[in-house]
C-alpha cells in the first residue's frame, strides 16, 4: 500500500480513536429500525427505556432520571420506569450528600477506581523497595569493593613472589589452590593472572601459564567459553587467548561470525592470538561489514602482541569492501609499498570510498608512480575523491604536477578545491611558492585571498 | 446545568482513565526498556579498553565547536580543559558570537592569539566573520578562535562547521565541563556502524551546581545545595536514564542536547546546518537530520550513550529557570509544528510514529492537559458538586506515581553510575522527590503554559540567561 | 644504587619493583608524572629513572623534558612503552632518554639494560 495512503489512514484512525475515547457508547448505539405509524408511541417508549437503562448502567443519573420520567409520562401504568425513578432519586440523594458505600461515594465506574487504587499500591510498594535497595546497596558494594581490592593486592604480591623465585615454592602453590576453592577469589585471581600475562614475557610468562593449568583454571575458562551467555563466552575466549591455551578453538571459530559484536571481536582477537600462522583467514570469508572499531582492535592486537604481519595484499581483492579498506589502512600504517600494483587496480574500483582511501594511502606512502594515473581519473571522479587526489599530490610534492595543479586552481569553481590546490602548489618548494607569489597580484577568482590564506604559516 | 456537567464529567472520566492507562504503561515500558538497555551497555563496557582508541591511527577526526557569548569569567579555563581532552585527532574551535563583555580580549590575551589571513567559506550561511585567530604558541596549535557578529548559538555553530576540516563535529556549550574521556565514548558508535550509518551521538548531562571545580575540571561531586538545582537533578535523572535510554534503544530519540552532541559533519551540511529561526536548534537539527535520512531512504541510527559525559550549570533562580523552560517549550513547539508531517507517518518509521507522538503528548500536551484539568476542577468546585473523595484519590494516585518514578530513577542511577557517593545525598534526593510534585512540578507546568502563550504571541527570542559562575571556582591566573 | 620507577599500572609497578629489588637496587615508586617530578626535585641521590610514557596528570615525555630541561640532570632514563608508538619513542629520544623497553617486557632483559646503563654512566 502506498505510504501516503497509510499515513492518511493512520491520522484518521487517531482522530476516531480520540472520539471513541470520549463517547464509547456511540459505537454501541443501535440505529432505529423502520417505523410503523401505529407503533411510533411504543417504539418511543422503548427508546426511552433503552436510553434510560444505558444511562443508568453508566451512572449518568440525571440523564437516566429524565429518560425514565419521560417514559413514565408515555406509559404511566408501567412498573419498571417507576422502579428505576425511585432508585435514581436515591442515588442522586446519596451522592450529593457524600455519604454511602465506597463505590457509590466516587460515583464513577468501579473499574476506574480499582485501577487507580492498584496503581497507588504498586507505586508505593515499589518506591519503598527501591529506596531501601538504594540506601543499603551502598554498604554491600563498598564492602565488596574493599574486599576485592585487598585480595587483588594480596594475589598480585603472591603471584610476583611465585614467578620471580628461583625454585617452585610449593607452599605458595598450596595457598593458590586454596584460593581457587572460592568462586569470588578464583575470579579475582584469574583477573590478576591475565593482567600479569600482559605485562611480562619470557620465562616468567611461561611459568604463569603452567601455574594456570596446574590450578585447573584452564578448565574454568573452557567452561566459560562453551557457556551460553555471550558475556561469559567472551570472557572465556579472552582468558584462553591471553594464556595461550588451545582447548576451545572450535568454539572460537564458530563465533567468528556471531551476530553479537563484542563476542565476534573477542573471537577475532582470540583467533589472532592463538593461531598466529593462519589467524587472518577469517577475513577471507567474512561477509558482514568489518567495522572500523573491529579493525582498530585487530590492529591493536597485532601491534601489542607483536604478531607477524599477514599478507594484506591479497585482501585488496576481497569482495567485502570493508576488508579492502582495512587492508589499505594496514598497508598505510605498516608502510607496505610493495602492494603498489594491486592498489593501482583499486583506482578503478566501483566503490568511491575504496577509491578515496586508495588515493589517500598512495599519497601517504609517497607512491609517485601513481601520479599520472591520478591525473587521468581526476575529471571523472566524485567531489570528495578530487579533493583526496589534490591532497595526495600535495604530500608527494612532485614538480611535474605543477601545471596540473595550476589548471585545477584555474578551472575549479569550488573554493575548497582551489585552496587545496594552492596548498599543494605551495608545498612544491621554491617553484611552487614563486608561482603563488605571482598570483598574489591577481584579482581573478579570489586568487589574492586564497594565496594569502595558503601562505599564512599559522593556519595548519 | 446538571446534565451538562454529567456529560462533561463522563468525557473527562474516560479521558483521564484512558490517559492514565497510556501514561502508566508508557512510563513502565520505557522504564523496562531503559533498564535492559542499561544492563547491556554496562556489560559491553566491561570489555572495552578505551585506551585503544586514543593510541590508534585509525580514529576519525573531530572538530569541537564551542559558541561563546559573554563568558569572560570562565572561558579561559574551559578552553584549556577542552584542549586537554583525552583524544589524539581533534581541533577546538571557539566562536565568539559578538560578545558585549571582555570575552574576546580575554581569549586573545590568554592564548597569545593573532589574526590570520583565513579565507572563510560561507558554506552554511552565517553572520559576518570579523576575524579568524590562531595562537603564536605552538602548544595551542589545536585552537582556532573565530570572532563574528552576533547571530545566536545556531549561527555560531554554523560558523564553526564552516571552518571545520574534520569528519565529525562536536557541539558543546563552552561553559560546560566535559569528562576527559567523553570524546572516546562519543566517537565509538561512529566506528561501530555497520549497514546503518551513525549520524549523531549524545550522552548524559549532569548538574554541576555546588560541585568543586578546579582548572575547568570537576574535582569533587556534590549535590546542589539550592532547591531549584536539586529539583532539576531529579528531572534530568528521570529524563536521561529512564526515557532517553529507551528511546535511544528504539531509535526514536528526538533530541541530542545542545550541551554536548557529536554529529557526522557531511550530513549536517547536507541538511543545511543549524536553523537560526528557532530557539530549540538542537532538537530541530536532530529532527531535520532524521527526516533527511528517511527521505533519502538511507538507513541510519542516532545512538545514545548513558555515560555521564558533560557537567553543566543549571539555573538556580526562578527568573532564569523560568526563561529557560519558556524557551524550551517554544523550541519544542517550533520543531513539532515545523515537522508536523512526521506525525503517524510510516515513511519515517518508529521515529515518526512513536517518537514524534511521544514528544507531542508527553512534552507538549502534558502540561496543557494538567493545566486544563486544574481549571476543570476549579470550575467544578464553583459550579457543580464535585466528588471530593474521587479527586482526593486522583491526587494521591498522581502523587505516589510521581514519587515512585523519581525513586525508580534514583535506583537506575544507583545501579549504573552512582555519582553521588554519600548516602545522605541520596536521602536528600529522595526528600526532594517527595516535595517535587507539590512545589516544583506546578512551576514547570506554569512555565510551559507561559511558553505556549508566548509562542502564540510570536515571541522568538532567547532571553537573557545570566550566569552565576561556578562555585568554588579556583581558576588559574 | 637508587632507582625511581614511575608507572601508573599497579601490576606492572609491582613486577618491576620486585624484580629490581631482587637485583639489589633501592627502589622508589611513583604512580604519576607529577609526584615523580617532586621526588626527583627533592631527592638528589637517584641514579636511574624508569618511566612509563602514558600517564595521567603529567606524561612520561613531559617528565623526561623536566629532568633534562629544568633539572639539567644527566641521570640515565629508560622508557617503558607499548609497541607501535615509534613517533613517541623518537620524540622521547630527542628529549634525552637513553633507552627503551617495550611492554610486555622481559624482566631479565630489563635488568641487563639497567645494569649496562648504570655502568656506562659511572664512567
Amino acid at each position: 500500500m502506498n505510504k501516503n495512503a497509510v499515513h492518511q489512514r493512520l491520522i484518521l484512525f487517531c482522530f476516531i480513536f480520540v472520539i471513541y475515547f470520549c463517547f464509547p457508547s456511540t459505537i454501541f448505539a443501535e440505529l432505529p429500525s423502520s417505523n410503523h405509524e401505529a407503533s411510533i408511541r411504543e417504539t418511543t417508549y422503548e427508546k426511552k427505556i433503552l436510553w434510560g437503562e444505558r444511562f443508568y448502567s453508566l451512572n449518568l443519573n440525571s440523564l437516566a432520571l429524565k429518560e425514565f420520567e419521560k417514559a413514565h409520562k408515555i406509559n404511566p401504568g408501567a412498573y419498571f420506569p417507576q422502579f428505576r425513578i425511585v432508585q435514581l432519586k436515591s442515588r442522586l440523594h446519596q451522592s450529593s450528600n457524600y455519604i454511602g458505600s465506597v463505590e457509590l461515594d466516587f460515583n464513577k465506574p468501579g473499574v476506574l477506581i480499582s485501577a487507580l487504587i492498584f496503581v497507588i499500591l504498586f507505586s508505593f510498594v515499589s518506591m519503598v523497595l527501591a529506596l531501601f535497595f538504594v540506601l543499603f546497596n551502598r554498604d554491600r558494594t563498598s564492602k565488596l569493593e574493599k574486599k576485592t581490592q585487598f585480595l587483588k593486592e594480596e594475589y598480585q604480591t603472591m603471584l610476583i613472589n611465585y614467578l620471580f623465585s628461583k625454585e617452585i615454592n610449593q607452599e605458595l602453590v598450596q595457598s593458590f589452590k586454596m584460593v581457587t576453592a572460592s568462586t569470588l577469589n578464583r575470579k579475582i585471581l584469574i583477573n590478576q593472572m591475565i593482567d600479569l600475562s600482559i605485562t611480562l614475557t619470557g620465562e616468567e610468562k611461561h611459568r604463569l601459564k603452567l601455574l594456570y593449568i596446574d590450578l585447573k583454571l584452564d578448565k574454568d575458562s573452557c567452561k566459560k567459553a562453551r557457556g551460553r551467555k555471550w558475556h561469559v563466552k567472551a570472557k572465556g575466549f579472552r582468558e584462553l587467548a591471553f594464556m595461550n591455551i588451545h582447548i576451545a578453538d572450535d568454539e572460537i571459530i564458530r563465533c567468528l561470525s556471531s551476530r553479537n559484536d563484542i563476542l565476534r571481536m573477542e573471537a577475532q582477537f582470540a583467533m589472532i592470538r592463538l593461531n598466529p600462522d593462519n589467524s587472518f583467514t577469517f577475513l577471507d570469508v567474512l561477509e558482514k561489514k568489518f567495522t572500523l572499531w573491529e579493525q582498530l582492535n585487530v590492529y591493536e592486537t597485532i601491534t601489542f602482541h607483536q604478531i607477524e604481519l599477514p599478507d594484506f595484499e591479497h585482501l585488496l581483492y576481497s569482495k567485502n569492501n570493508s576488508i579492502v579498506l582495512f587492508a589499505l589502512r594496514m598497508i598505510k600504517v605498516f608502510k607496505l609499498n610493495k602492494a603498489f600494483n594491486s592498489m593501482l587496480d583499486l583506482l578503478s574500483h566501483h566503490d568511491p570510498e575504496v577509491r578515496n582511501l586508495t588515493i589517500q594511502v598512495m599519497g601517504n606512502l609517497n607512491m609517485v608512480e601513481s601520479l599520472p594515473y591520478m591525473k587521468k581519473i581526476y575529471k571523472s571522479e566524485t567531489y570528495e575523491n578530487c579533493f583526496a587526489i589534490i591532497q595526495s599530490i600535495a604530500s608527494m610534492r612532485d614538480e611535474s604536477m605543477l601545471n596540473f595543479l595550476k589548471l585545477v586552481l584555474d578551472k575549479e569553481d569550488d573554493v575548497q578545491l582551489q585552496i587545496e590546490a594552492a596548498i599543494a602548489i605551495n608545498k612544491i618548494v621554491d617553484k611552487g611558492t614563486d608561482t603563488l607569489n605571482q598570483l598574489l597580484n591577481s584579482d581573478y577568482k579570489n586568487y589574492k585571498i586564497i594565496v594569502k590564506h595558503v601562505l599564512d604559516k599559522r593556519i595548519n | 446545568m446538571d446534565v451538562f456537567f454529567d456529560i462533561l464529567a463522563y468525557i473527562v472520566n474516560n479521558f483521564v482513565f484512558g490517559l492514565t492507562v497510556i501514561i502508566f504503561t508508557t512510563y513502565l515500558i520505557l522504564g523496562i526498556v531503559s533498564a535492559m538497555a542499561l544492563r547491556t551497555y554496562l556489560r559491553k563496557n566491561s570489555f572495552i579498553d578505551y585506551n585503544n582508541i586514543i593510541l590508534a591511527p585509525l580514529t576519525p577526526s573531530i572538530s569541537i565547536i564551542a559558541p561563546a557569548f559573554n563568558e569572560e569569567k570562565s572561558i579561559v579555563d574551559n578552553i584549556r580543559a577542552l584542549l586537554a581532552l583525552y583524544y589524539n585527532n581533534f581541533e577546538v574551535t571557539v566562536v565568539n558570537d559578538g560578545s558585549t563583555d571582555n570575552t574576546f580580549k580575554t581569549v586573545i590575551e590568554a592564548f597569545d592569539m593573532e589574526r590570520v589571513n583565513y579565507f572563510f567559506d560561507y558554506r552554511i550561511p552565517c553572520e559576518r566573520i570579523r576575524g579568524v585567530y590562531k595562537s603564536r604558541n605552538r602548544s595551542f596549535k589545536k585552537l582556532t578562535f573565530i570572532d563574528k557578529v552576533n547571530g545566536g548559538k545556531a549561527d555560531a555553530l554554523n560558523a564553526g562547521i564552516n571552518i571545520s576540516k574534520n569528519q565529525l563535529i562536536c557541539s558543546i556549550d563552552v561553559d560546560s565541563i566535559m569528562e576527559p574521556d567523553a570524546l572516546l565514548k562519543l566517537v565509538k558508535p561512529f566506528m561501530e556502524e555497520t549497514h546503518k550509518k551513525v549520524i549523531g551521538t549524545g550522552g548524559v548531562i549532569r548538574i554541576a551546581n555546588s560541585c568543586q571545580i578546579e582548572n575547568g575540571q570537576i574535582k569533587k561531586i556534590h549535590l546542589p545545595e539550592k532547591f531549584l538545582p536539586r529539583a532539576q537533578v531529579l528531572e534530568y535523572t528521570r529524563a536521561f536514564l529512564m526515557a532517553r535510554m529507551a528511546w535511544g534503544k528504539l531509535n526514536g530519540l528526538l533530541l541530542i542536547s545542545g550541551a554536548l552532541g557529536m554529529f557526522d559533519k557531511e550530513t549536517v551540511i547536507k541538511c543545511g546546518g543549524y536553523s537560526t529561526s528557532t530557539v530549540g536548534e538542537d532538537m530541530e537539527l536532530v529532527v531535520r537530520m532524521r527526516r533527511y535520512m528517511a527521505e533519502q531512504k538511507k538507513k541510519y541510527q542516532i545512538i545514545y550513550i548513558p555515560d555521564p559525559l558533560v557537567w553543566t550549570e543549571v539555573p538556580s533562580t526562578y527568573k532564569v529557570l523560568g526563561r529557560q523552560r519558556n524557551r524550551w517549550t517554544r523550541g519544542t513547539m517550533e520543531t513539532l509544528f515545523r515537522h508536523k508531517v512526521l506525525f503517524m507517518n510510516p515513511k519515517y518509521g518508529i521515529f515518526g510514529m512513536l517518537g514524534y507522538t511521544y514528544w507531542l503528548i508527553f512534552e507538549w500536551m502534558a502540561p496543557i492537559v494538567e493545566f486544563l484539568g486544574l481549571i476543570y476542577f476549579i470550575l467544578l468546585l464553583i459550579f457543580g458538586h464535585p466528588n471530593l473523595y474521587f479527586f482526593l484519590l486522583l491526587f494521591v494516585f498522581v502523587y505516589t506515581f510521581a514519587v515512585a518514578l523519581s525513586t525508580w530513577a534514583l535506583l537506575f542511577e544507583e545501579m549504573t553510575f552512582h555519582k553521588y557517593e554519600k548516602r545522605r545525598e541520596v536521602l536528600k534526593l529522595f526528600l526532594m522527590a517527595l516535595i517535587e510534585p507539590i512545589f516544583y512540578h506546578p512551576l514547570s507546568v506554569y512555565w510551559a503554559i507561559r511558553g505556549n502563550i508566548d509562542y502564540m504571541r510570536g515571541v522568538r527570542t532567547w532571553g537573557n540567561m545570566e550566569r552565576e559562575g561556578f562555585k568554588n571556582h579556583k581558576g588559574s591566573k | 644504587m637508587k632507582i625511581l620507577i614511575c608507572e601508573d599500572d599497579t601490576m606492572t609497578l609491582k613486577a618491576l619493583e620486585h624484580k629490581l629489588k631482587k637485583e639489589g637496587y633501592d627502589i622508589i615508586t611513583s604512580q604519576d608524572g607529577k609526584s615523580a617530578c617532586d621526588i626527583i626535585s627533592t631527592q638528589k641521590d637517584i641514579d636511574l629513572l624508569l618511566t612509563d610514557l602514558h600517564m595521567p596528570k603529567l606524561s612520561g615525555l613531559e617528565l623526561i623534558n623536566f629532568v633534562r630541561g629544568e633539572l639539567k640532570s644527566n641521570m640515565p632514563i629508560i622508557m617503558l612503552t607499548r609497541v607501535g608508538l615509534e613517533e613517541t619513542v623518537l620524540h622521547a629520544f630527542e628529549l634525552g632518554a637513553d633507552d627503551y623497553v617495550t611492554k610486555p617486557f622481559n624482566p631479565d632483559e630489563l635488568a641487563l639494560r639497567i645494569k649496562r646503563l648504570l655502568i656506562k654512566n659511572k664512567q
